[in-house]
């Protein structure tokens, strides 16, 4: 199933997307087109099929953050960073349309993610990936080499996950600046 | 200008396909295009456009090419911060300080192309 992923645009169709959780569906329909344009706390990129450009099956949202140094426990800070922050990529959601779930979707927009990943890394430079997953996600993401980083119980509803770029980058065969691109 | 470059095996298989499939048989006019070819895309990618592949009914597949990327003026994504706790901190760093673990087959397989 070929398919296209690219920037949300103000034209695409997510009114019908239906991932079966509620919070997923809503953050599409309502927030990300304005979140993307209007408050850049989140670039949301989305999956459509050929037959239908428009109309949104699949979808990702990443930021740029990074974490301060000092907040690290003291004993690591040194050898985490000579720098004030460490750079990530938060990837914040990442969800498929039930219609097109099972049909390798969510591998595609995670491989997009992480060829954009690689491409910052080249560029500003970044250390790894974060993802916050729902614990039904979790061993999905660790099959991708995610390392899960949330050990104990917490008030939110979501797990943080953890992928070294370095790690993506050796799967890549290379450093980023090496590697070549492809066709999504 | 005379050129010299190191291929890996696979590069250089790949280069002796192509110089086959299109039928060139100089070095310098396959390369002369590959050069238009890149320019191109990366006169395209900094004006902001994707470079897609277009089937009958529309685009099927983009291309993400990390150095591409460094000219496209739409990577500069928005910021968020991100609440740790001292927990996820330490076992954050841990990994941030060892080496990396090997890739697993899955993340092999996303990134080695299908």
């Amino acid at each position: 199933m070929p398919l296209l992923i690219r920037r949300l645009e103000r034209a695409d169709i997510v009114s019908s997307f239906d991932c079966g959780d509620q919070e997923l569906n809503h953050y599409l329909q309502r927030f990300a087109w304005q979140n993307q344009q209007r408050h850049s706390v989140g670039t949301t990129y989305v999956a459509a099929v050929a037959e239908a450009p428009k109309v949104v099956i699949g979808f990702y949202t990443l930021a740029a953050s990074g974490i301060p140094v000092a907040s690290f426990p003291e004993d690591w800070r040194r050898r985490v960073s000579p720098y004030r922050e460490a750079p990530v990529l938060l990837l914040a959601r990442l969800a498929v349309d039930r219609r097109f779930q099972g049909r390798g979707v969510g591998a595609e927009l995670l491989t997009h993610a992480l060829e954009l990943a690689l491409a910052v890394r080249g560029t500003i430079g970044c250390r790894g990936v974060v993802v916050e997953a729902y614990p039904a996600a979790v061993s999905w993401y660790e099959a991708a080499g995610f390392v899960t980083v949330t050990t104990s119980p917490t008030e939110t509803r979501t797990r943080k996950l953890f992928l070294d770029l370095r790690q993506v980058e050796k799967a890549k065969g290379g450093a980023a600046s090496e590697a070549p691109g492809r066709f999504l | 200008m005379r050129f010299q470059a190191e291929l890996s095996p696979r590069d250089a298989a790949v280069l002796q396909s192509l110089m086959g499939e299109l039928e060139v048989e100089g070095n310098a006019v396959l390369m002369s295009n590959l050069l238009a070819l890149a320019s191109w895309a990366v006169s395209e990618r900094r004006r902001g456009r994707r470079i897609a592949a277009f089937g009958d009914q529309g685009p099927v597949r983009e291309l993400v090419m990390p150095l591409l990327e460094r000219v496209a003026p739409g990577l500069d994504l928005p910021r968020v911060e991100i609440e740790w706790t001292r927990e996820e901190l330490e076992n954050l760093a841990s990994l941030m300080v060892g080496e990396p673990a090997e890739p697993t087959e899955k993340l092999g397989r996303l990134l080695d192309g299908r």
